[in-house]
């Protein structure tokens, strides 16, 4: 299904201050419908304000959050928030009369949707953590939001149910619905996402599109000394970064930064004369990004 | 916001914590009833019910005292346990969002009093001879008799309807009660404010009793006996049955309107 450019989420200088305490600065954010958006950083970098000040939860300070409040916002809280007496239909009945929009049908495909059998009569209280997750996902999803806002969605959840939640995310995003997800399990999000928003110190460090190759860098390695210095030359006069990885013990190899296409380079190098041993394109590593916003200060971590 | 008042009131009510209701209504029923008995009066069913609701040991320390572990913290659970998350959003706004909980929680209250009132019947009903009319007891002397100065207790007067005006007085005393460590508990967000507070308060004052003190620290569990209480203190100040519900009210109010403001900017 081709995706729309409309915008499900726009967050304008959003900033949160508790007790003197900055916990958002400036946040400038915006969502695309059919987009799924990771949220990483440290834990206290503020991925969870920020999903409470969007589902309305919490308040910012300054700064507008824009959405359609009618079309309705899903929300996965970060634990279960469930009626233990009732069974799970029964704590989707209710949730269900809040707004009134929805009837037994939707309630059963969001079971469905989640894995959960619409017929179990046993109390949510019995159920085990994934089986809870499930079912916040199913209150999340029954009212066909066009935002979804999940906060930490692979808690207890065993690796079917990961794979699961991963194929229903992407049919909602097929759907047109916009998804924001923070997590710290970072091979998920590199899955799962399109962009990823990086959060460190309140403030959003960096964004990092997923799915193009301006953001992928390329690793090149060359035949000999004299194939790198040609190749060193030639990045420098077309003003690219060359940044070496190895030598000493096998083939110079370098990286070039994102935005050009293999074949084009491949075909470069091979006019100015230089022989080129492997070239490849290295997938975005979330986990060093991380690490880079998670710099040791003082000593400690922050 | 009926959708959202009917979650609300079922998730109040909808807890295995209520089943202590029917037992403690059952322990003021037989404990009301062992009284009567050592008074050596002639009592029916009747007197089962107002005696247990009127008496200011029973309904202070069980019925009031239940009634606040059982609902007081519907705030604070709502958002210590993620509930708010799901549904705050899907409220038409803040301000009705706080609405419907204190609707809620008058709506609890009017069912733990109805709830109660059947299980004194039934223990009374067991115990006490069925009459259509109220005892000589209850329209004379009877301490409960004394507890509401407007709900006179006159030969002819209607059982049913002098019970309903009962139940439905005590549920809006101890509703009224309840809300303050309910707004309490959005600015202060510990138990302590749900659970101590409020048993302090009662313990307080049933120990700390002066219609003289300043603060008036035991006014509303004392709504009930203001008569009763000036006539065995020798006290000047009494609260009249319209001045303690205009007490009510007021302090109603106040919660409200307090918790309206906190809620307008409050984080969940």
């Amino acid at each position: 299904m081709k995706r729309t450019v409309e915008k499900v989420l726009t967050i304008t200088r959003l900033n949160k201050v508790i007790r003197r305490k900055t916990i958002l600065k400036d946040i400038n954010l915006s969502l695309q419908a059919g987009e799924i958006m990771g949220l990483i950083g440290p834990n206290g970098a503020g991925k969870s304000t920020l999903l409470k000040i969007v589902s309305g939860t919490a308040i910012a300070t300054s700064g507008r959050v824009a959405y359609n409040r009618n079309a309705g916002v899903g929300i996965l809280p970060e634990s279960p928030a469930l009626l233990p007496a009732m069974n799970a239909r029964q704590n989707l009945e209710l949730l269900a009369s809040i707004r009134g929009v929805i009837g037994k049908q939707e309630i059963f495909e969001a079971l469905e949707a989640v894995g959960l059998d619409p017929y179990n009569k046993k109390a949510v209280g019995n159920y085990s953590l994934g089986m809870k997750q499930r079912l916040m996902l199913a209150q999340a999803i029954m009212e066909k939001p066009k935002l979804l806002l999940l906060d930490e969605p692979t808690n207890g959840l065993d690796p079917l149910g990961i794979i699961d939640l991963r194929q229903l995310l992407f049919r909602l995003a097929d759907e047109g619905v916009g998804i924001i997800i923070a997590s710290h399990l970072l091979n998920e999000i590199e899955r799962m996402c399109h962009r990823v928003a990086v959060i460190s110190n309140g403030s959003i460090w960096r964004e990092v599109n997923l799915r193009t190759d301006e953001e992928q860098s390329i690793e090149i390695s060359v035949r000999t000394a004299a194939d790198w210095e040609r190749l060193a030359h030639w990045a420098s006069e077309r003003q690219l970064q060359l940044t070496v990885i190895s030598g000493a013990h096998s083939f110079p190899s370098g990286m070039l930064p994102g935005g050009q296409r293999v074949s084009e380079i491949v075909e470069l190098l091979t006019t100015a004369g230089i022989a080129i041993e492997g070239i490849r394109r290295v997938p975005i590593s979330l986990e060093a990004f991380f690490l880079e916003c998670s710099q040791l200060e003082d000593g400690v971590y922050r | 916001m009926i959708g959202l008042w009917w979650v609300d009131t079922v998730k109040l009510i909808g807890r295995r914590r209520w089943l202590a209701v029917p037992l403690a209504f059952v322990l003021v029923g037989v404990m009301n009833i062992g009284v009567l008995s050592c008074m050596q009066v002639n009592v029916n069913i009747w007197d089962g019910v107002l005696g247990s609701l009127g008496s200011w040991l029973f309904f202070r320390f069980i019925i009031l005292l239940l009634f606040v572990f059982l609902t007081a913290d519907s705030v604070l659970g709502d958002i210590m346990g993620n509930w708010s998350w799901l549904t705050l959003p899907r409220s038409p706004g803040r301000i009705k969002w706080w609405t419907v909980k204190v609707i809620s929680l008058f709506t609890a209250s009017v069912f733990y009093f109805y709830v109660g009132t059947l299980v004194l019947l039934l223990i009374s009903g067991a115990c006490l001879p069925y009459e259509p009319t109220l005892s000589q007891f209850a329209c004379g002397q009877s301490y409960y008799s004394q507890g509401l100065p407007l709900l006179v207790f006159p030969a002819d007067a209607n059982p049913i309807w002098l019970i309903t005006q009962f139940v439905l007085y005590s549920a809006l005393a101890a509703g009224a009660f309840t809300l303050i460590p309910v707004a309490l508990s959005l600015v202060i967000r510990k138990s302590y404010v749900v659970a101590i507070i409020p048993t302090a308060w009662i313990f307080l004052s049933h120990f700390w009793q002066s219609n003289r003190f300043f603060f008036r620290l035991d006014l509303i569990p004392r709504l009930f006996y203001g008569v009763h209480f000036m006539s065995t203190s020798g006290s000047h100040e009494s609260i009249t049955f319209a001045g303690s519900l205009l007490y009510i009210l007021l302090v109603i109010c106040a919660c409200y309107s307090i918790g309206a403001l906190v809620v307008r900017k409050a984080d969940f």
